[in-house]
């Protein structure tokens, strides 16, 4: 990865979590500021600026640490949430929502994990079942190696059973998590898509496959995990795609540790499409004919929508999957039903 | 040198950035295109964008075109949303009564009334009907300026919202961008002279298609996309490939040509073809005995329109027939994709 400059609040010298940061970019000029929010996305910086100019930003989340999630977020069980660990990615997905979210591509990681633990206990209290989704703004392990984290939130799942952990990924690195005993509320999830979907779309992102081999090393050991496939995106050879996939899926992945999977077809804010518009401008996606859908954001038409879903539910459905363990994501309620 | 007239910057997007124009210094609302084109930002209102406009004449004398695009409110119920429509002749109303100064813009399209405020209410809506079948808050004050410079203005509306229709600020607000991209392909089919040249090659080089203008235009926008789709090395070799395809090999006549481009069209969007495909198939029975079946052009809002003018009681018996055999459940299943295949 490659960081341009290293920004660090003050009060976090001697914070161990940001050392340990700090000890994987020893060559970066690092700048000691106040408070990261003085900078950061201060000035309008192009999404792309990411490929060459990409800062890292160590500092303190302050404010709202936890929210909730949006409907249709995550299953139909409890309460959900997502935490904020980081802003920003270090993989560059041309549909990403990030670029037209934060004025910048900067990426920020928090390391105040304890308040953010803090926040996750007093919510759990005399709660059945509630969520805590990490990777709303970030990619939840691809820098789990360089942040280290994963223990503490680990022991806070020990300590209440109550509260479940989705950590969601586009990466492969599973090295950190493999080093924690595996857990029933602590869900690895992996969003996939064919190969060849993925080349197109998805900018520095492991391989399809590398992300299956990490799958295949934490079910080997009975950790459970989640499949989100989203962003579904229509290709010419979509059936023919998703049915090798989930084909590999099936050989590769005792499918009894999937706990559930999402399936959410492409979708952007308006601002997003417009940024996507001016970032990509010869993306195969363009080629699409989409629509304003219910909720304003720019999806391919109902019809297509349910078409993609419904194929890529069958096929699962086919391998054994039970109905139950999938989810439309970030549909209309009434299709639920 | 062409000047392209917005009155909003969102209705301008799509222009401003595919046409990768830049500000011109000082000037906030003046843009540049790479072919030396002129975008301008009027602001709202017939005042506003008379002063605009007029003060642009003035600075920039080289302007021998002028082209408005933007949103117009339908006062014609058989104005429907998303259509494109040139106007033929500019009227206003200054909320008390009617301006007796009209300007004649085009010899086809359909005519416009500016306004002075937003007209908002079905009520008032009814009330101004009969002036135009569109209602915007620009163009006359433009072509009001335009006369006074002695330049050629025409005019490309967009319907944003019907009639009926009331509420409809915030709507048209988040799609901005869905219309102006709109306007901008429709420019793209119609005025962009760059265009102009490549076409003429690939007319050229391709003599056996009969293109008009517009179609060659139309032929361009679908090669670059297919060319893009297939990861073909050119546009030319993108149309070798798909006449080789069609087995074209003999000159076309017109209607032939018209039905290449929209083979490659249904190249592009399938998924799309297939749609409109099942739901003809759905209502075929409805539809032969003169009634009009429609739904959400976007594919979006679960509704069905169904309209009809009797003229006879043969007629009427026939619908009425046809009606039996029509239901919401087979439009549903269309709505949840039911239907499609999309087998390559």
């Amino acid at each position: 990865m490659l960081i341009n400059k290293i920004f660090i609040e003050e009060a976090l010298t001697n914070n161990l979590h940001a050392q340990k940061i700090l000890s994987h970019f020893k060559q970066c000029e690092v700048t000691s500021i106040e408070n990261y929010q003085d900078y950061w996305g201060r000035v309008k910086k192009p999404y792309l600026e990411k490929r060459e100019n990409l800062n890292l930003f160590i500092a303190q989340k302050k404010g709202q640490l936890i929210k909730r999630a949006p409907d249709a977020y995550g299953t139909n069980t409890g309460e959900h949430y997502y935490y904020i660990h980081a802003y920003n990615c270090i993989y560059e997905c041309e549909y990403c929502y990030l670029q037209g979210h934060f004025h910048t591509p900067d990426l920020v990681l928090f390391v105040n994990h304890q308040d953010i633990i803090q926040e996750m206990e007093k919510l759990s209290l005399n709660k059945n079942e509630i969520w805590f989704h990490a990777g709303e703004f970030s990619d939840s392990l691809a820098l789990a190696h360089v942040t280290g984290e994963l223990s503490l939130y680990h022991d806070f799942l020990q300590r209440n059973p109550n509260a479940k952990i989705e950590l969601r990924t586009k990466s492969a690195n599973v090295g950190q998590l493999l080093e924690l005993a595996p857990l029933e509320n602590l869900i690895t999830t992996f969003s996939l898509s064919p190969e060849k979907t993925a080349k197109a779309f998805d900018h520095k992102t492991p391989s399809v496959k590398a992300r299956l081999a990490a799958m295949k090393k934490l079910t080997d050991q009975k950790y459970p995990i989640g499949i989100h496939f989203d962003p579904i995106i229509h290709t010419d050879d979509f059936k023919q795609s998703y049915l090798e996939l989930i084909q590999t899926l099936k050989q590769q992945i005792d499918i009894d540790c999937i706990q559930y999977i999402s399936l959410g077809v492409v979708r952007f804010t308006q601002e997003v499409f417009h940024q996507f518009k001016q970032n990509y401008p010869k993306s195969s996606l363009h080629l699409s004919e989409m629509v304003t859908s219910f909720d304003h954001k720019v999806r391919y038409p109902h019809p297509i929508r349910m078409w993609m879903m419904n194929h890529i539910k069958q096929l699962l459905i086919d391998i054994q999957i039970p109905e139950q363990k999938i989810y439309l994501c970030m549909e209309e309620v009434e299709e639920h039903a | 040198m062409k000047l392209l007239v917005f009155a909003h910057r969102a209705e301008a997007s799509a222009f401003t950035q595919q046409l990768e124009c830049q500000q011109i210094s000082n000037k906030p609302e003046l843009w540049q295109t790479q072919q030396k084109d002129l975008i301008l930002i009027t602001g709202e209102g017939r005042i506003e964008s008379m002063l605009s406009l007029s003060h642009t004449l003035s600075l920039y004398p080289d302007i021998q075109t002028i082209i408005n695009f933007g949103i117009a409110g339908a006062l014609s119920s058989k104005l429907r949303v998303n259509e494109v429509h040139s106007v033929k002749i500019s009227y206003a109303h200054n909320g008390a009564k009617p301006i007796f100064q009209s300007f004649p813009l085009s010899k086809t399209g359909v005519d416009c009334l500016t306004t002075d405020e937003r007209i908002l209410s079905p009520e008032n809506k009814e009330k101004l009907a009969p002036f135009a079948q569109l209602l915007d808050r620009e163009l006359w004050g433009l072509a009001m300026a335009a006369r006074h410079h002695q330049k050629e203005l025409t005019a490309i509306k967009i319907v944003s919202d019907t009639i009926e229709d009331e509420n409809f600020c915030e709507r048209i607000k988040a799609e901005a961008q869905d219309y102006s991209q709109k306007l901008f392909d429709y420019y793209l089919q119609n005025f962009s002279a760059d265009q102009d040249a490549s076409s003429k090659v690939l007319s050229n080089q391709y003599s056996q298609l009969y293109l008009t203008k517009s179609m060659l235009h139309k032929l361009e926008t679908l090669l670059h996309s297919l060319m893009i789709k297939h990861h073909k090395s050119s546009i030319e070799q993108t149309l070798q490939d798909f006449c080789h395809k069609y087995s074209i090999s003999e000159r076309l006549d017109k209607q032939q040509s018209l039905e290449f481009l929209r083979k490659l069209e249904i190249e592009i969007n399938p998924l799309r073809h297939e749609l409109e495909l099942a739901f003809t198939d759905r209502y075929r029975e409805v539809m032969q005995t003169g009634a009009s079946v429609s739904h959400d052009p976007k594919w979006e809002a679960k509704y069905l329109d169904l309209s009809i003018r009797i003229t006879s009681e043969e007629q009427l018996e026939k619908f009425k027939h046809a009606l039996k055999t029509m239901t919401y459940q087979d439009f549903m299943s269309i709505m949840q994709g039911a239907t499609l295949h999309a087998d390559q």
